[in-house]
This record gives C-alpha cells, sequence and structure tokens, in this order.
C-alpha cells in the first residue's frame, strides 16, 4: 500500500519505521527541514519538506496515488484539516489521525475523519488499567470504541472451573478467543476445560465487559 | 445581534470592538487572557478563555443562543474547524471564517462553509487600484 504519513514527530517517525519494515510504500512530509534530512538518511523513502495543510505539498507527496494517510502533527486543527483535504480533494478512503486532546475526539468523528486515534486516551487507560491492580484488562478497544479485547485471570473460586467450555454460557455480544495457561495458549473449543489460574481473553461489544466478568466471577 | 467572535487577532479585536460600539452583544474567544486584553477597558462586552473550537468553550459563549459566530483566528485550521464545529454541532446557520490560504479557502467554499478569503480580497483591491481608470 503507499501511505503517506504527515508529522514527523515521535510517532510519525517511528509508524515510518514500522510500515517501512512492512514494505509499505510511504512517503512522509514535515515542516522541519532537519528533521527530513536526518529521516532521509534512516530510510530510503520520499520524504517531503513543506506543511501539510497545503494541498499543494500533498500533491508533492503523491497523495493522486495514495490508499491511505496518516495525520499524526501535534496540532488537532492540522490533522483535522490534513484528513479533510485528503478526502474532499484528493477521494482518499481512509483518514487516520492522531487526536492530542482526547476531549477533541468528538470533533475528529463529526467532521469525517474515518480513524481518529487518541493517543493520550489509549496511553491513559493503559496507565490506570496497570495502577488498579485489577486483574481485568481492557487489552484494545477497536471499531471506534464499539469492541474490546479483554483478560482477566480466572479467580481460583469461580463456579466455572472443572467446566467445559460448552456448559458455560457468556453474554450474548461476545465470544471466548484464547485461554492462557502458564506458556500454553490454548483455542478454546467446546471441550475445553477451564483450571484455576487460567488466564481468559474475550471479544466484547463495548458495555459488555462486566456481564462477561460476572459470568466467570464467583457469586457475591 | 449576538455575535461571537473567536480570535483576538487584529482583526478579532477590531471588528469586536466596532460590532460592540454598534450596540451589538459581543462575546469573544481567544486561548490566551493577555490576547483578550488588546480589546482595552472601554470593550463591555463579555471574553472568555479557552480554545475556540472546542464544544463546552463555544458553549460557555453563548452559542446556542448566538446569531452570528465569527472564527478569525490567526491560525486557517482553527478557524475551519471552529466554523464546521459551529455549524454541524451547534446547527448555527451564520458562520464565517477567515483563510489566508487561498486553496484551502476555495475547497472549504465548496464544502459549505462561508469564507473570507484574506488574501484574495487583497489581491482583488491591490489590482482593482492598479487598473483604476483615472
Amino acid at each position: 500500500m503507499y501511505v503517506i504519513i504527515v508529522g514527523a514527530g515521535n510517532v510519525g517517525h517511528y509508524l515510518a519505521h514500522r510500515l517501512f519494515g512492512d514494505k509499505h510504500m510511504i512517503a512522509l512530509v514535515e515542516k522541519d527541514r532537519a528533521m527530513c534530512d536526518l529521516i532521509g538518511q534512516e530510510l530510503d523513502i520520499l520524504v517531503v519538506n513543506g506543511d501539510g495543510c497545503e494541498i499543494s505539498t500533498l500533491q508533492a507527496a503523491g497523495i493522486e496515488r495514495a490508499d491511505v494517510l496518516a495525520a499524526v502533527t501535534g496540532s488537532d486543527e492540522d490533522n483535522l484539516v490534513i484528513c479533510q483535504l485528503a478526502k474532499e480533494v484528493f477521494h482518499i478512503d481512509r483518514t487516520v489521525a492522531r487526536v492530542n486532546d482526547s476531549r477533541n475526539e468528538h470533533i475528529f468523528n463529526e467532521l469525517g475523519v474515518d480513524v481518529p486515534i487518541d493517543s493520550t486516551g489509549i496511553l491513559a487507560r493503559v496507565i490506570e488499567e496497570e495502577v488498579s491492580l485489577s486483574d481485568f484488562v481492557n487489552l484494545v478497544t477497536f471499531r471506534k470504541g464499539k469492541l474490546a479485547l479483554v483478560r482477566f485471570d480466572l479467580p481460583a473460586d469461580s463456579p466455572i472451573i472443572s467446566k467445559k467450555v460448552s456448559e458455560v454460557t457468556l453474554p450474548v455480544e461476545s465470544v471466548l478467543v484464547a485461554i492462557v495457561r502458564g506458556d500454553s495458549v490454548f483455542i478454546p473449543r467446546g471441550d475445553t476445560v477451564f483450571k484455576p489460574q487460567d488466564e481468559v481473553v474475550a471479544l466484547t461489544r463495548i458495555g459488555e465487559e462486566s456481564a462477561v466478568l460476572q459470568t466467570f466471577l464467583p457469586e457475591m | 445581534m449576538y455575535i461571537i467572535v473567536v480570535g483576538c487577532s487584529r482583526v478579532g479585536v477590531t471588528i469586536a470592538q466596532s460590532l460592540e460600539s454598534e450596540g451589538h452583544s459581543v462575546v469573544v474567544v481567544d486561548r490566551s487572557r493577555e490576547n483578550l486584553q488588546k480589546l482595552g477597558r472601554s470593550f463591555s462586552g463579555i471574553t472568555v478563555v479557552g480554545n475556540g473550537f472546542a464544544p463546552e468553550v463555544l458553549k460557555e459563549a453563548g452559542i446556542e443562543r448566538a446569531d452570528v459566530l465569527l472564527a478569525v483566528t490567526d491560525s486557517d485550521n482553527a478557524n475551519i474547524v471552529c466554523a464546521q464545529v459551529a455549524q454541524k454541532l451547534f446547527n448555527l446557520k451564520r458562520v464565517f471564517a477567515r483563510i489566508y490560504d487561498p486553496a484551502r479557502a476555495a475547497t472549504y467554499q465548496k464544502m459549505g462553509v462561508e469564507i473570507i478569503s484574506e488574501t484574495q480580497l487583497v489581491v482583488d483591491a491591490l489590482k482593482e487600484k492598479v487598473f483604476a481608470k483615472g
């Protein structure tokens, strides 16, 4: 795929390295000339020194043949406008934007950015989970926050220990994804039996997480 | 009329003072308290410190009862986002955004944002002077 990245701060720089390793075609747009020179020496990609909010700069980066545009500058209004220009002027199907201020995520959705990524919010959630000492961790949220992959440790007194997967009824909008036991990972089948200290990974619709957890916890 | 001016730029200060002196209710929003002081003591309208495209800031500025919003910060993109938030999230009909970059001005005009293309205005005015008969 041909991907245009606008903004070569920490996020853009790292993203360029990763996507380059995955054999994508990449163009990077950055205002700062010194940064452009540095990345030009590191990676064999098209680096355009200019303002990604200007149509002529996007053209220089080859936007007419791009599949995806990722706007990851430190400014929310810039990221929004870059994505809107990509969509309106160049009909890019998939625009991804970094949201710097979590409060702005709603605006990105309303103004047509396909995938707003609230980096601060994601980081805060991860840290919150790490410090809350909870056994229940929301690993990742996707489809614009509609789905979540969650993990938790099966308590020793869980009512489902020694039961088969087929005997356990999960809430309608969730599925069991994996059971981690020591160093082994099981993809659960109907006859898989739960054991104490199992780590359970499930996919669930947002809002159903606590219902999933209730299934596995001892009755209060 | 109830008018919200977003951006205490030179244009923002001048139009806010002018509208207020004509008897309109004017609210000025700017990220910096220092910028708002440029309005001077004689300005008796309301000022709000905050990000001019944040919905809660616009609410504080009274957007739900405003007649007009003028997005006149020195940043094209902030003006573009502010104008769209006012239009799409608050259904305000009369919204105007100042944009320097003629290319962006043309694009957003097509997308239904009312644009004052500052560069184009100056260019047109200059050309008129150059070719004025006299």
